[in-house]
């Protein structure tokens, strides 16, 4: 065994010891990244190594309150630990001793192992973080089941992976890190203002390289530029409905629109990390339901296997190609909320206000579906591209279905908006997983629909009161969601269904089926809500709402009929 | 002037037309925009002798609008704005009609635009925009309203099943073009069109016309639903179908599956005829049995072959014809078949009873013909054709009993001279055009032959002369429509307020009813517990995910097996 993987076995020793030993368990959690940061150094990348380990000891200086981790948190994290390696074990026994028929592709291995966590879970005593151990099992199964089935023959490959997924379970424990204090001293109204122009500075800077030679260097094009104006346009609506509602919301949606736009923008994964752990510590406070946890501990979960992924393969692949490609795109699932980690996004969001879920969903997830997107070509050099295809469009496709049939529980509009938020963000990943142009520029075209319809739909209550205008903002808004012209929907469903095809026909179907149960889920929402009146009688009325309504009917209106000048805008100006 | 803006012409009058009267509704503006477009068209029809293909732009990289004028769109548009202008020929003059008037005429032009549309990507974009105009048409009936209106539960199915199949049909464009490398009519090989490509493209068109009765009741008012049905879903659900047969070269699906789904569509067209005989009122009466001829279409399509390409355009225009003279009898008659009132006793009665036998396929015409090459195609296909046509011939039989049950719809209030105008124009082009089917079927007859690429003589010799021809097919109408008139004359044959002699009682019986009830309410009940499950926490939402997710993963390993 190779010296430099010597820091990953003591980390893993560390998790272990935190298991083993429920009073450590702080510092055997906060030891293992600082032992990975070590082992990242010792490979050639001392400043990410650096940093990781700085960030570990910060978080242990910081997380001095028992309550970040829920009493029992370890034990089930123990248990759940021990049945994904028995998962895992049981997949490198299948795989290497029993001889199985040569044809077997690793997705299939991969679906079985999905399968498998899915009945263990049936069969496991219910509690308050079940969807939490589901998706870590999940992830555990899932990982190893692949990257062993990919390399049959490889011990160093299935050891090197088990340890990658005893690391990710373990740093849910990691919850300190990354804490950024928010702007408290500021009156409500100041935080309010001085945010909003923060956002829009960061918005402003990089849209374009004629700005000059320092916007130059921070200029967009592509996906990222789409999910930059997607924040952009969320943000404005998220500022105008809550000015319209009279309700404006807490400072923190706009530090994650601007989170989002870093992490667009930087187009650094391990930078994109500091601000997912920053958002995992902001979310569970702006919302008081139960989701915000779990949903917080994922997002740290994606952010140390990004991390480490792409760490890995900076330093000169001491991980296989195939678990290079594993880890980058489980940890970029998990902050798109694919499925099953969508689940705790639903859950979260469900409860949120109306301005922080538009703000998580137009801005955040667009730039972190972006990122996703940037580290294609990562995946395409380490030789998986058709595999990583193939698994990325099915898991594009599974989260389409799951959110689409979450969604037909919709109750009202704000509702049905965020319901419907996952399955559009599968349908943007079937489309990236083409790797191709065509299939960025239906993500690109996906995230401008969700950007523009989503928001709309959280305020309908109000908005729909309103004769004329409002209503038909909110027809307008409808259309594009359910992808029918002329609206900016329908030539993304096209893109979308392109890319899906081109990846296979069992993508293309799981496709379909997304997009049927969406549309039926708009359907049925028609059925049960639009009677209901305002919640609070006290719409807004004036410019807010008229440039609401203007804005968003010339996009998705002109975005609809004209396509490629809007993908034009998208892909050739940023630079 | 240039041919291509004459061919922008019609869907650009339509569009115009709409975006009018969703500002202004007005019923004379709505007539005038209809005989434009199909003064338009039929100028289309006389320079365009041969196919010619006309771009627009290109909204997406490799990805035309580009409109196509060929006998077969042509044929198809002018029929639907014929239609269209037919049905609502008597309304001109009239303030209010109480009908979303915008909404129609841009479903129109979507359907136009899908019709008209030289590319696969086109023909689904004009589908979405014909569904988009209908949804908004449920959902939003008057554009100055305070709120959105709530869809019925017969409504929101439809809306499902409508948006459903507009995605199935961007699928098939998209799953062609990925096999063909281009959407384009006139360069897609006639083995990209494979039996899947060719059912993802036709599904549309099939829940269209397999949901007509969910259709019209999503309309809400009669007069809205002819034109829905005239102009909008008829056309072009037959024109898809049609087009799906020329695109594969004239035979699309293998001998088992087409008589497998024929054989279907028989047996659902005659539960359709039957359960028209307990129809609690003449709008459920007519709906279920324009859906029960709806399902032969499908059966035509279904079975291809140019035969069956003639019974399909046969059938489109019967359909349509009946549809938009029974809704219109249904609007006018205020709910009920025209009574005495302002009419004698046998014109009453004929007003009545030639549509419905019609329908019924009785009157020597469309009808008929479809119902002959239908039954001609089955026995061409031998033994298990002949075993399918079992239920398709019960279907008939089925169809015309609902039609004599729904005689007993008796005693409406015409609106004065008004409505006799209206009755009497929708009554003589009915049998003006079931007169001159022998001449249109020579239409059809070529028509067929050139999505089959087959020679029109063998189709015309492999359809077989069906219908007398001339003066004698005149003659024969004449004599069936006298026929009618002299039952309806006599008293005891047939009451104004009762229908015919014999016709089921007026309410359905209880054995009828209670089923359905039970159903609903099971339904209901079944949707509540699925929201209340999904909308929370609980176990059971985490297990139905689950359960899904594996299903899913299993759907998925046996297709990447294959």
């Amino acid at each position: 065994m190779s010296l430099t993987l010597v820091p990953l076995v003591l980390a893993a020793l560390a998790v272990a010891a935190a298991l083993v030993y429920p009073r450590a368990d702080r510092w055997g959690w906060s030891l293992a990244p600082i032992l990975v940061g070590a082992w990242l150094a010792a490979a050639g990348e001392p400043v990410a190594g650096g940093l990781l380990a700085v960030g570990a000891a910060v978080g242990l200086a910081v997380d001095r309150r028992d309550d970040d981790v829920p009493r029992g948190f370890n034990s089930i994290v123990g248990r759940l630990a021990a049945l994904g390696l028995g998962v895992f074990a049981a997949l490198v026994l299948v795989v290497r001793f029993l001889a199985l028929d040569a044809g077997l592709n690793p997705e299939a291995v991969l679906l079985g192992a999905i399968g498998l966590a899915a009945v263990l879970h049936l069969l496991a005593r219910p509690g308050p973080t079940a969807e939490s151990r589901t998706a870590r099992a999940f992830v555990a199964a899932a990982a190893a089941a692949w990257v062993v089935a990919s390399h049959p023959g490889s011990v160093s490959v299935g050891v090197i992976s088990g340890m990658l997924v005893v690391l990710s379970l373990a740093g849910s424990g990691l919850a300190g890190l990354g804490w950024l204090p928010q702007p408290r001293v500021l009156p409500a109204g100041w935080r309010l203002g001085a945010l909003g122009v923060v956002t829009l500075v960061v918005v402003l800077l990089p849209a374009d390289a004629s700005l000059g030679p320092p916007a130059a260097g921070l200029s967009l094009g592509g996906i990222g530029r789409a999910a930059v104006l997607a924040g952009a346009w969320t943000a404005a609506v998220a500022i105008l409905g809550g000015v319209a509602v009279r309700a404006p919301s807490s400072p923190f949606p706009w530090a994650v629109v601007a989170a989002g736009f870093a992490l667009a923008v930087l187009r650094f994964p391990l930078a994109a990390s500091a601000v997912v752990l920053a958002s995992a510590i902001g979310l569970p406070r702006t919302a008081r339901e139960g989701g915000a946890t779990a949903w917080s501990r994922v997002l740290v979960f994606a952010s140390l296997a990004g991390t480490a992924a792409v760490a890995a393969g900076v330093t000169g692949r001491v991980q296989g190609d195939d678990a290079i490609a594993t880890t980058v795109m489980l940890g970029s699932l998990a902050l798109v909320a694919a499925a099953p980690f969508g689940w705790h996004f639903m859950r979260w969001t469900d409860g949120a206000s109306p301005g922080l879920a538009a703000v998580v969903s137009g801005a955040f997830l667009p730039g972190a579906l972006a990122a996703l997107a940037t580290m294609q070509p990562a995946l395409a050099a380490v030789h998986a591209s058709q595999r990583a295809s193939i698994v990325l469009g099915i898991f594009g496709g599974i989260t389409a279905i799951l959110g689409g049939l979450y969604a037909m529980g919709a109750t009202d509009w704000r509702s049905l908006a965020v319901r419907t938020t996952p399955g559009e963000l599968g349908l943007a990943m079937i489309s990236v997983a083409a790797f191709d142009t065509r299939g960025l520029e239906g993500a690109a075209l996906t995230l401008a629909l969700l950007a523009l319809t989503r928001p709309v739909l959280m305020y309908a209550d109000v908005l729909a009161r309103r004769r004329g205008t409002g209503l038909v903002l909110t027809a307008l808004a409808l259309l594009g969601a359910a992808g029918l012209p002329p609206t900016l929907g329908f030539p993304a469903r096209v893109l979308v269904l392109s890319s899906a095809t081109r990846i296979g026909v069992a993508v293309a179907a799981l496709a379909v089926a997304g997009v049927v149960l969406e549309v039926a889920a708009i359907a049925m929402v028609l059925r049960r809500r639009l009677a209901r009146p305002a919640s609070d009688g006290s719409g807004g009325d004036g410019w807010p709402l008229r440039a609401l309504v203007v804005g968003t009917a010339v996009a998705l209106l002109g975005g609809g009929l004209f396509p490629a000048a809007a993908l034009h805008f998208v892909f050739r100006l940023g630079g | 002037m240039i041919l291509s803006l004459q061919a922008y012409a019609p869907a650009a009058l339509l569009l115009a037309g709409g975006l009018v009267l969703l500002v202004r509704p007005s019923t004379i503006v709505f007539v005038l925009v209809q005989l434009a477009t199909l003064l338009a068209l039929l100028r289309l029809s006389q320079i365009a002798t041969f196919a010619v293909t006309v771009p627009l732009y290109e909204p997406l990289a490799d990805i035309p609008i580009q409109l196509r004028l060929d006998r077969l769109s042509l044929f198809f548009a002018t029929s639907a704005v014929a239609g269209a202008l037919l049905v609502s020929l008597p309304w001109a003059g009239r303030r209010d009609l109480g009908v979303p008037l915008g909404w129609m005429v841009l479903a129109e032009f979507g359907a136009l635009c899908a019709i008209l549309s030289g590319n696969l990507q086109g023909l689904a974009a004009g589908w979405g925009a014909a569904v988009a105009a209908l949804l908004m048409l449920v959902i939003l009936p008057e554009p100055g309203a305070a709120r959105l209106v709530r869809p019925g539960g017969a409504a929101t199915r439809h809306l499902v099943l409508q948006l459903g199949g507009a995605v199935l049909l961007t699928m098939g464009a998209v799953a062609i073009e990925a096999s063909a490398g281009t959407a384009g009519y006139d360069a897609v090989p006639i083995g990209a069109v494979d039996a899947r490509a060719g059912l993802l493209l036709a599904a549309s068109p099939i829940l269209a016309l397999a949901t007509l009765a969910a259709a019209i009741r999503a309309c809400r008012r009669p007069a809205a639903a002819a034109v829905m049905v005239t102009a909008v879903t008829l056309p072009m659900s037959a024109y898809v179908m049609a087009r799906t047969v020329d695109l594969a070269g004239g035979r699309l699906l293998p001998t088992g599956v087409a008589v497998a789904i024929a054989a279907a569509c028989g047996i659902l067209s005659g539960v359709y005829g039957v359960y028209a005989m307990w129809a609690p009122d003449l709008g459920s009466a007519v709906s279920r049995m324009l859906n029960a001829l709806g399902l032969l279409v499908v059966a035509a399509f279904a079975l291809g072959g140019s035969t069956g390409l003639v019974a399909l355009i046969a059938g489109y225009i019967s359909l349509q014809l009946v549809a938009g003279s029974l809704l219109t009898l249904l609007h006018a008659g205020a709910g009920r078949l025209p009574g005495e009132g302002q009419l004698p006793r046998w014109a009453a009665g004929v007003v009545a009873l030639v549509p419905l036998a019609a329908l019924a396929g009785l009157v020597v015409g469309f009808g008929l013909d479809a119902r002959l090459l239908l039954l001609r195609r089955l026995v061409e296909l031998g033994p298990i054709g002949i075993l399918a046509g079992v239920p398709l011939a019960l279907a008939v039989v089925a169809i015309a009993a609902g039609a004599w049950a729904a005689a007993r719809f008796g005693g409406g209030r015409l609106d004065g001279r008004r409505g006799v105008v209206q009755v009497g124009l929708i009554l003589a082009a009915l049998v003006g055009a079931e007169a001159a089917a022998p001449l249109l079927r020579e239409t059809a007859v070529s028509l067929a032959a050139a999505a089959s690429r087959v020679p029109v003589a063998d189709v015309r010799s492999s359809a077989g002369a069906a219908l007398p021809a001339g003066p004698l097919a005149v003659a024969v109408l004449v004599l069936v429509v006298a026929g009618l008139a002299l039952v309806a004359s006599r008293p005891r044959a047939f009451s104004s307020e009762d229908g015919l002699r014999g016709a089921p009682d007026m309410l359905p019986p209880t054995l009828a009813v209670v089923p359905g009830i039970a159903g609903r309410r099971l339904t209901q009940a079944g949707w509540a517990r699925l929201v209340a499950t999904s909308s929370g926490s609980g176990p059971g939402m985490r297990l139905f995910l689950l359960v899904a997710a594996w299903a899913g993963a299993a759907l998925v390993v046996m297709l990447a097996g294959r």
